[in-house]
């Protein structure tokens, strides 16, 4: 048990490692040359296969190689836009409902049951209808909006821990209610629940991005991402991504960012999962 | 510092009535000087000592009387105006009992960790289990050196951290070692599942007397001791007396243990206090005046390894009578030596406190009628 437990661990950890190497790469910018230069006369909608120069070919005159790491990086950086929204909001409301504070309780409590109310798609298509909006904008409303998820467990958790004793014991001590909430109830009793929301909100964040992209939602310019990629591959070339027979080859372009789309948001949730059941076990050993 | 509490009640909603788990509680800890508060479990004690600091226990709290806390250089913290939140139609809507806590909170947030230091109830509960001993002691001597820190801004906090740890380290250490730990090193790096229970009520002693308190409360500190360490928690709080000059309340059902420790004593029971006197008075066996229930706890203390003291007194916290004295039903004096005319009495009326020594009052009328017997001349 506890080594397949490790092993899990072992390969949770080279996933997200990949990951992050690949985001890095991403953010430097830093290409050898030859898979920069692609011959100007090539259609811009053909897919040519992999070559010496072209490790991955070429698609939509664009190494994509490139385009692949240039996608993840914009997926990291989705998710980071929509994940500080939604941190700040879910543990302001969670807090705020989750203590016995009167009329912000109640203002708190309120907010989560309006945001929950609206279903977040349709919010964001209503967001996009009437602002023409930014890809950036609406991801963060996406993470606004998600904020009742990790508002309404720490509403859950703060308010189980009240209960206990050592929190009686830190207000009989004095102890200021924001250093009981952020130190003993927030940091030290809450975090992995916190890490697992976080996880699972990047993970949703990379797929609305890619939702969106692949919708051409939102304005940008000289983007870059996997839903981009896939709506090029799959609906302006009309390449698909399960054709018979099946042939990597002919399929490269719509499948690389479907496969690292379903791999990322994967490894993010299972990371997910994996904080929550290491909360269990804590709080299991707790009580 | 001391506390001065008149006629306090405190109620707890029950549907739509108040309940009062503490009626018209009336005492006096005077500076240096040690109150225990005795009465057996269930007795409301542990609750009116929660209530009188504003700690949310209990829903509404406080609705009658006045509390004052005074400190050594003479400011009052009072809470008065109480009974301005009960609303007696209907129980008491939510709204109020909210904003009535959030008033007693505001009010004794001043003193809570600075002045008073309360030690609740089974030590090692009171312990934040996913945290070093270290790190909770820490967090409360910082505490007490936090205005020179403040001064120092956080630069300079910043650049003198690791001096500003050691310094409170220290600090942690000495206090511990004060409070006799062969090992303080071993103590401060243990979480708290490693403690003995003896170890986990002498480190709640530790943080409570880390921010230099005047005034202590320890609800129950023998429960999970053994003798022996019962027999040095005595040691070391006659100790502190003696060298802080603290004065507290202790709040427990062993008579004789709060016997050696204080200098007043309160019974209490079924919400109420019964008699409150000098310790020396109140456990002495050969002490004429004792309230019958002061006997019936006495006798079971005296007689616990031989057996039962006797028929119980019946608990009529929730089903007091209208009128007439409440303990009446299970009374020895009343059940076996009263006459039908001094009986009729206990049953109409609620008897008030009697002084039967200087400050020693007994409620029971009993002593009310040799008082009366006394001024007549007889
Ligand atoms: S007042 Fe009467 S019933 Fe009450 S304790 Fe005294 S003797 Fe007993």
């Amino acid at each position: 048990m506890k080594r397949n437990a490790s092993r899990k661990t072992g390969l949770l950890t080279a996933g997200l490692a990949v990951y992050l190497l690949l985001v890095l790469w991403g953010s430097t910018g830093w290409f050898p040359k030859s898979w920069q230069q692609v011959p100007s006369r090539m259609p811009i909608y053909q897919y040519s296969p992999p070559s010496r120069e072209h490790p991955l070919g070429v698609f939509f005159q664009q190494d994509l190689l490139i385009t692949f790491v240039r996608s993840t990086q914009a997926s990291f950086v989705a998710g980071t836009i929509a994940l500080l929204p939604f941190l700040a909001l879910g543990t302001l409301l969670g807090i705020a409902s989750g203590l016995p504070a009167g009329f912000a309780q109640a203002l708190a409590n309120r907010t989560i049951d309006v945001l929950n109310a609206f279903p977040r798609f349709v919010v964001l298509l209503l967001y996009t209808g009437l602002f023409a909006a930014n890809l950036y904008h609406m991801l963060m409303l996406y993470g606004l909006i998600s904020a009742p998820k990790l508002a309404e467990l720490l509403r859950g958790r703060i308010d189980q821990l009240r209960r206990e004793d050592f929190i009686d014991s830190c207000v009989a001590l004095g102890l200021p209610w924001w250093v009981i909430v952020r130190r003993h109830i927030l940091w030290h009793h809450s975090r992995h629940l916190i890490l697992a929301q976080t996880f699972a909100m990047f993970a949703m964040a990379i797929f609305m991005e890619a939702s969106l992209s692949y919708l051409n939602l939102g304005t940008r310019e000289h983007y870059q991402s996997w839903g981009l990629m896939l709506n090029y591959a799959t609906s302006v070339s009309g390449l698909s991504l399960f054709r018979f027979p099946l042939s990597a080859q002919f399929n490269l372009p719509a499948a690389l960012p479907a496969l690292g789309l379903l791999s990322v948001t994967l490894l993010l949730v299972s990371l997910s999962r994996y904080w929550e059941q290491q909360d269990r076990l804590k709080m299991g050993r707790m009580f | 510092m001391d506390l001065m509490v008149e006629g306090v009640s405190i109620a707890l909603q029950r549907g739509e009535e108040l309940a009062y788990p503490a009626r018209r509680i009336s005492f006096t800890v005077k500076p240096g000087e040690f109150l225990g508060l005795v009465g057996e479990s269930g007795s409301g004690k542990s609750l009116t000592m929660l209530a009188l600091l504003g700690l949310e226990s209990c829903s509404p709290g406080v609705v009658e009387g006045r509390v004052r806390y005074r400190s050594e250089q003479g400011q009052l913290y009072p809470l008065e105006g109480l009974s301005h939140y009960v609303r007696w139609h209907g129980g008491l809507p939510r709204k109020r009992t909210a904003a009535w806590q959030r008033t007693v909170y505001r009010r004794m947030k001043p003193l809570l960790g600075r002045r008073i230091a309360i030690i609740l109830q089974d030590a090692h509960k009171t312990l934040n289990p996913f945290l070093r001993i270290e790190d909770q002691l820490l967090e409360m001597v910082a505490r007490q050196g936090r205005a020179d820190a403040e001064k120092a801004g956080w630069w300079g906090r910043w650049r003198q951290r690791r001096s500003i740890h050691q310094q409170l380290r220290q600090e942690a250490l000495r206090l511990l070692k004060a409070l006799h730990f062969r090992d303080p090193e071993r103590v401060l790096r243990a979480y708290p599942h490693q403690l003995s229970g003896g170890m986990a009520q002498r480190v709640s002693l530790a943080l409570a007397l880390a921010s230099r308190p005047e005034f202590i409360i320890l609800d129950e500190p023998t429960t999970g001791l053994d003798v022996t360490l019962q027999a040095a928690l005595v040691d070391l709080i006659r100790q502190l007396k003696q060298e802080r000059r603290l004065s507290g309340i202790i709040v427990s059902h062993d008579l004789m243990f709060v016997g050696k420790v204080t200098e007043r004593m309160a019974i209490m029971f079924s919400g109420e206090l019964w008699e409150i006197g000098p310790t020396h008075n109140v456990i002495h066996p050969d002490f004429p005046w004792k309230h019958p229930y002061t006997s019936y706890l006495l006798s079971f203390a005296r007689q616990k390894r031989r057996g039962s003291a006797g028929p119980a007194f019946q608990n009529v916290l929730w089903q007091r009578p209208k009128q007439g004295c409440p303990l009446r039903k299970s009374c020895p004096v009343y059940l076996h030596q009263l006459d039908m005319e001094q009986r009729r009495q206990c049953d109409s009326a609620d008897p008030s406190p009697v002084p039967v020594f200087p400050e020693h009052y007994i409620r029971c009328w009993q002593y009310a009628w040799e008082e009366q017997k006394h001024a007549a001349g007889y």
